[in-house]
């Protein structure tokens, strides 16, 4: 990544690789602003068409009741989509019924999914807001149900025709494709700015984050126009420009220099981002809507990150319980795991095949029964764990009852008895890795056993172990089902971790864009755990430079 | 005066023009909500028509997904393999998921055209499933005729905002089984009961007189309606910082502090364990739990038994079999969850499934011959239907922590009453934000 | 400061039996629970036992539920379990050949090679665990959707590989760092191919590591059930564990089968551990380490 300007002033091939670099940047995130606003115009005009065909559905409701019967089996013989709306009549179950069926035969086929949502949820709004009404109207309701062709000859036509359908109409409104909010022309236009102006400045100052920066923000403006909105998005651009433009040109350099280094990671790489990063992306987007659709910024995170005192807990107990879930099973699965495969790294134990099989069996039953039996052995009265205890004349302990330390306790130790094992494979295929010589060395050496341990084996067994232990700690981070399944969060949720709340938000709250956002904070402490930890890996790797 | 306005019907047809690319593709074969909507009246084809008869057609096979086990699963199919048999219209193919998944995996799956054309499931997601997209309304299928078969409470149970989202199969409570080796008479009232149990009991040697899990919600509504509480009140608003639910509490706390009838930290599987092992006296516990219960072991069944001269009533939950929104097959589906839950059906799942099932004539003559039978068919008489809202989603957690806390904790029960109704009007407020 | 009665090599017969004994102790603790499993395995009957025997009562063992979990099939009396454990099988094998592929070449380029993106990318790797599932799956559903891949093995396979590529890149980067660079330079000399170092020297040094990372791999998508019961409709193209976990039924679990099809699963794990092990006892058979 030494992608110095030497060529300063001069328009090479950095350059222009630099300038291409911020506008590719700039095209990403000023896509996604173009694409929010281009989301948000079309709601806007959805609804309003929405609208329009209701209130002339009403009008030509009230036209149609002055007509007359004749005038209701004229509009149902050409009724291509038709909705009902009826006195709210309902039998002794409380379905509507007979006249009151109501038919809602509005979603045409070409119509989209979305669409046909949005009307319905519109008709539901319509619902509620006649039920509030005061007058008689409020027996009306607007409703839906989809008819086929059979049940609609058998059914409907013949209840109109009976007189129990009084009236029914054909509304024709043309669902027309909105403007776009801004063309791909324009946003084109606005790419191609920001890459010429990336091309001045850099030509003009060699600065290539000024000139990404300065081009990404521009290019922004253009795009959206001069709104806060795009204001606040130029100055993302220009950060991400700013940030990024330099890696992302060295990049480029290394595409053209050497491509077949880059053939052994593309596989990889091109998986991870099509099923991992463009997913995540997406959910990345809800963060910033409520569930209905509506953009709502960064309410969601407020809302998470301020929460109410009456809360029995709060996000920050949360992650305080999360990074001391986290800490304590890594220390536990790392030690153990370790202990016990230098024990079983031993040249002259016996039986080691034995013992290494039946010791990864907890990692490989599937562990929804082996939680259920951990559950059942933590049980007070009757559990193998009392019992265990009992043994040693120590009195029993209430592990799920209402006690935090208890039930964390038990979590802990189900989870570390899960997670022992696969600490204890790494290690030992990490072991592999140490020459005997090198402890023969050290024996002659006269270093101590723990000299040699901590000379020998631990440095050399770093490579291994510390990715695995970065990413058991980010697994511990998300592991949820444990706890889920053991103490159930109990007492009164405080064994919860972070995941489980993001978890709870969006199967039981119903609330996908917080528990988006509640995914995403997860992601950034993760991240800055990460990058903490970027340190120690650059030494590890040092260790063989 | 009631406004004559009669119906009033209005009709859109939507042009969708090619606005963009992505909306122009969006509705694939799969997705297009059934395609014949267009074709549904002919211009010119005469309203009362009764429908041409149409040439014989092809069988049309319709998916239908379970997550019943053991006998329920066995009666289910033996009912399908009939029906297959019997005509050549519907072909039912039957498919056993998991239980656990079940409610996302259709709440994915069906809103995006995939998944199962029928299914069946207990009747609580229903509010949700509305609101996802996942159910056909079956009100303008089903005559009001055709429902008159089935218990009435069992069809309530399945209309959500005055629209019919499935077909009633089977009904499950809670009553009380006891270990007749233990105690030969369940007494009629929980006063009588308490003390006949409290006289076999040994809680220091893990004989219970009283097992539940006493920290669900689910369990706990019996005591709940016993003291003239409930859940949700006319407005639909959570109803738990009510002096009823105070003292159905203090109630449920007495079982474990006072009689010792309750042990702690009970599941579903340590009941049974505990009552096939003798060490529970009387259980708390649904139909499923007869084809749980050890052989030989000798038990009785019997409604919950009064608590002040009340009859405590029990949630009551219909499983019923529902017909996916996305189906392109929707037709058939109906005709299948008809014959599903109609009088053959019903005869073969209480006969060989053991269900309590829902179709009223099936349920008398099964239990007429089965006193259990009889016992459920009591007890769902005063149990109150589970609510089918999505809110009801959000107040089972609160009011769980609550219950645990006041009856095997030290909380306060007032205090936690409020918190948990606060906790759910919360909840409720933000939901879909 | 040094004993010489206690050299890595040699050790006392004391220091054998105490060592056994505590791996016994250590071992009967970890397999205490999964012998409860068992006993309800080989129990008659669907219900939980409450004993804190963990022995099965040998007078009514009985391999019912085994026979049970084996034999299920769908109504239409095709083979259910042959076509699970087929799938399961078929997923998993591809699953850890695709995934060891996708590591190893990685992994390799990781190791030896410098190219700018190259630190960025180790950390994508990384960054992708950080992804909480929740918000994922309906995201990677719809993108199943759009590919075509619902339904289909080949969905399940990648998935499931590229949820296992970042530990096993990591793991195996960090294992072909330890492998001196001599070995390559010796071999460039002799007018080896890049390609041919990494197939002829770097993966039969490293074993050790690629055996973890399969066994990794593989358990990944042996045990996975979400996704699994998430994007295959039919039972028929269900993995074993989405068929383990039918048996939990909404208000009852089927406890005997539960415990019997959770530990027929288990199995093939174990062998394929206990064949993967020989590789982990191995060690180098290349010499020093570059300090």
């Amino acid at each position: 990544m030494t992608q110095s300007v030497e060529s300063r002033r001069r328009l090479g091939a950095p350059q222009v690789r630099a300038a291409v670099a911020a506008a590719l940047i700039f095209a990403v995130v000023g896509g996604c602003a173009v694409g929010v606003v281009r989301y948000v115009a079309e709601r806007e005009h959805r609804a309003a068409l929405l609208t329009e065909i209701a209130t002339s559905a009403e009008a030509a409701a009230q036209r149609l009741a002055a007509q007359g019967p004749e005038a209701v089996a004229a509009a149902l013989a050409d009724a291509a989509a038709v909705s009902v709306v009826t006195p709210g009549k309902t039998d002794a179950f409380g379905i509507s019924r007979g006249a009151e069926v109501a038919v809602d035969l509005t979603r045409d086929p070409r119509m989209a999914p979305a669409d046909a949502e949005a009307h319905r949820r519109a008709l539901l709004a319509r619902n509620a807001e006649l039920a509030s009404a005061p007058d008689a109207a409020a027996q009306r309701r607007f409703e839906q149900v989809e008819v086929p062709d059979a049940l609609f000859a058998s059914a409907v036509a013949p209840a109109v025709a009976d007189g129990r359908y009084l009236g029914m109409v054909r509304v024709v409104v043309e669902l027309r494709p909105g403007e776009p909010a801004i063309s791909m022309a324009r946003f084109g236009a606005a790419v191609a700015l920001a890459l010429l102006l990336a091309l001045a400045l850099l030509f003009a100052t060699g600065n290539v984050r000024l000139a990404g920066a300065a081009g990404g923000a521009a290019g922004t403006l253009v795009a959206l126009g001069l709104t806060a909105f795009a204001g606040w998005t130029a100055l993302a651009a220009a950060g991400a420009a700013a940030l990024a433009t330099r890696p992302l040109a060295g990049l480029l350099h290394g595409l053209r220099t050497q491509p077949g280094t880059y053939l052994y990671v593309a596989p990889a790489i091109l998986s991870m981002v099509v099923l991992v990063f463009i997913p995540f992306a997406m959910g990345v987007g809800l963060s910033f809507f409520d569930s209905r659709g509506e953009p709502v910024g960064l309410a969601n995170f407020i809302e998470i990150l301020s929460p109410p005192a009456t809360a029995d807990t709060t996000f920050y107990w949360t992650f305080g319980v999360t990074v001391l879930w986290t800490v304590t099973n890594v220390v536990l699965h790392v030690s153990i795991g370790l202990g016990l495969a230098l024990l079983l790294n031993r040249p002259d134990l016996r039986f080691k095949g034995v013992y290494r099989v039946l010791l990864i069996v907890p990692w490989a039953v599937p562990n929804y029964i082996t939680a259920l039996i951990w559950k059942w052995m933590f049980n007070t009265q009757y559990g193998a764990v009392n019992a265990f205890l009992a043994l040693f004349g120590l009195d029993g302990v209430d592990w799920l009852g209402q006690s935090f330390a208890t039930n964390f306790a038990a979590n802990l130790i189900t989870n570390t008895w899960l997670g022992f094992p696969f600490m204890m494979v790494v290690a030992l295929g990490a072991l592999q890795s140490i020459p005997k010589d090198l402890y023969e060395a050290a024996h002659i050496d006269g270093a101590s056993r723990l000299q040699a341990f901590r000379h020998v084996t631990l440095p050399l067994l770093k490579p291994a172990l510390v990715p695995a232990i970065i990413l058991g700690s980010v697994w511990t981070f998300n592991m949820f089902n444990v706890i889920y399944l053991v103490s159930g969060g109990g007492p009164d949720n405080q064994t919860n971790i972070l995941i489980t709340e993001a978890y709870h938000a969006f199967k039981v709250l119903g609330r996908s864009g917080f528990a988006a956002a509640y995914s995403l904070l997860i992601f950034f402490i993760l991240l800055a755990y990460g990058w903490m930890t970027n340190r120690v890996t650059k030494a590890t790797e040092g260790a063989y430079e | 005066m009631k406004i004559r306005l009669g119906a009033i019907a209005l009709a859109a047809a939507l042009a969708l023009g090619a606005c963009d690319k992505k909306e122009a593709e969006a509705p694939k074969p799969a997705e297009a909500p059934s395609a014949s909507v267009a074709k549904g009246a002919e211009p010119g084809k005469p309203a009362a028509e009764a429908p041409k008869p149409e040439a014989p057609r092809e069988t049309v096979e319709v998916v239908l997904w379970h997550a019943y086990r053991a006998g329920e699963k066995d009666a289910l199919e033996q009912v399908v393999a009939d029906y297959n048999a019997a005509q050549q219209e519907v072909a039912v193919r039957l498919q056993a998921v998991p239980y656990d998944p079940f409610v996302d995996k259709v709440r994915i799956t069906v809103p995006r055209g995939q998944g199962p054309d029928l299914f069946i499931f207990a009747h609580n997601m229903i509010g949700s499933w509305v609101e996802e997209g996942v159910l056909e309304p079956l009100s303008g299928h089903v005559s009001p005729e055709t429902l008159e078969q089935f218990t009435p409470q069992s069809v309530k149970a399945l209309v959500y905002q005055q629209n019919l989202y499935g077909l009633p199969l089977a009904f499950k409570s809670l009553a009380l089984f006891w270990n007749k080796a233990l105690m030969p008479e369940a007494p009629a009232t929980m006063e009588a009961l308490l003390e006949a149990v409290t006289k076999v009991q040994k809680p220091d040697d893990g004989l219970h007189g009283l097992v539940y899990d006493a920290g669900l919600l689910y369990n706990h509504a019996v005591w709940i309606h016993a003291f003239g509480g409930r859940v949700f009140d006319e407005q639909h608003q959570p109803a738990f910082a009510t002096p009823e639910q105070e003292k159905a509490l203090a109630f449920a706390k007495g079982l474990y502090t006072q009689h010792e009838v309750l042990p702690k930290g009970m599941n579903g599987f340590m009941v049974t364990s505990l009552f096939n092992d003798g060490k529970a006296v009387a259980v708390l516990n649904g139909p499923w739990f007869r084809a749980e219960i050890k052989a030989g072991l000798d038990y009785g069944v019997a409604t919950i038994p009064t608590v002040e001269g009340r009859a405590p009533a029990p949630l009551l939950g219909i499983e019923a079999v529902f017909v996916s929104k996305t189906s392109a097959k929707k037709e058939a589906a109906v005709k299948a969850a008809l014959h599903l839950a109609g009088a053959a059906s019903a005869k073969v799942r209480l006969e060989v499934g053991k269900q309590p099932v829902a179709h009223a004539e099936a349920l008398a003559a099964g239990a007429a011959a089965d006193p259990v039978m009889e016992v459920f068919r009591k007890q769902a008489e005063v149990a109150v239907i589970m609510d089918a809202s999505p809110e009801m989603q959000l107040v089972w957690s609160a009011a769980d922590m609550a219950i645990n806390g006041v009856i095997f904790g030290d909380k306060d029960a007032k205090d936690a009453l409020a918190r948990a109704q606060a906790k759910m009007v919360e909840d409720i407020g933000k939901r879909g934000r | 400061m040094t004993d010489p009665g206690h050299s890595t090599v040699g050790r006392s017969r004391w220091g054998v039996w105490a060592t056994h004994g505590f791996l016994v102790a250590v071992t009967l603790a970890t397999l205490y629970p999964l012998m409860l499993v068992a006993k309800i395995a080989l129990s008659p009957g669907q219900s939980f036992s409450a004993s804190l025997n963990p022995l099965p009562d040998l007078a009514t063992a009985t391999l019912d539920n085994f026979r049970a979990v084996v034999s299920e099939s769908t109504p239409e009396g095709e083979w259910l379990f042959g076509r699970q454990l087929l799938n399961s099988v078929v997923i998993s094998l591809a699953t850890t050949v695709l995934g060891i592929f996708l590591a190893t070449t990685a992994a390799y380029a990781f190791s030896r090679f410098r190219f700018p993106g190259r630190r960025a990318g180790l950390m994508a790797f990384l960054v992708s665990q950080m992804f909480p599932g929740v918000m994922m799956m309906i995201p990677l559903y719809l993108l199943m959707q759009h590919l075509g891949l619902l339904n289909r093995p080949l969905g399940l396979i990648v998935v499931y590989a590229t949820t296992a590529i970042p530990f096993c890149v990591w793991m195996l980067k960090g294992y072909f760092d330890t492998i001196p660079k001599d070995l390559e330079e010796s071999a460039i000399m002799d007018g080896a191919s890049q390609f041919t170092i990494f197939w002829r020297i770097i993966l039969p040094l490293s074993m050790p590591a690629v055996a973890v990372t399969a066994l990794f791999s593989f358990m990944t998508a042996w045990n996975e059930f979400i996704l699994a019961f998430t994007f295959m409709d039919d039972p028929r193209a269900f993995t074993l564990p989405v068929a383990v976990n039918a048996y939990v039924g909404e208000k009852s679990i089927e406890w005997g089968k539960f415990a019997a099809a959770s530990m027929l699963v288990s199995l093939p794990v174990m062998a394929l551990f206990f064949m993967l092990q020989k590789n982990l006892v191995g060690g180098l058979t290349a010499g020093g380490v570059k300090g």
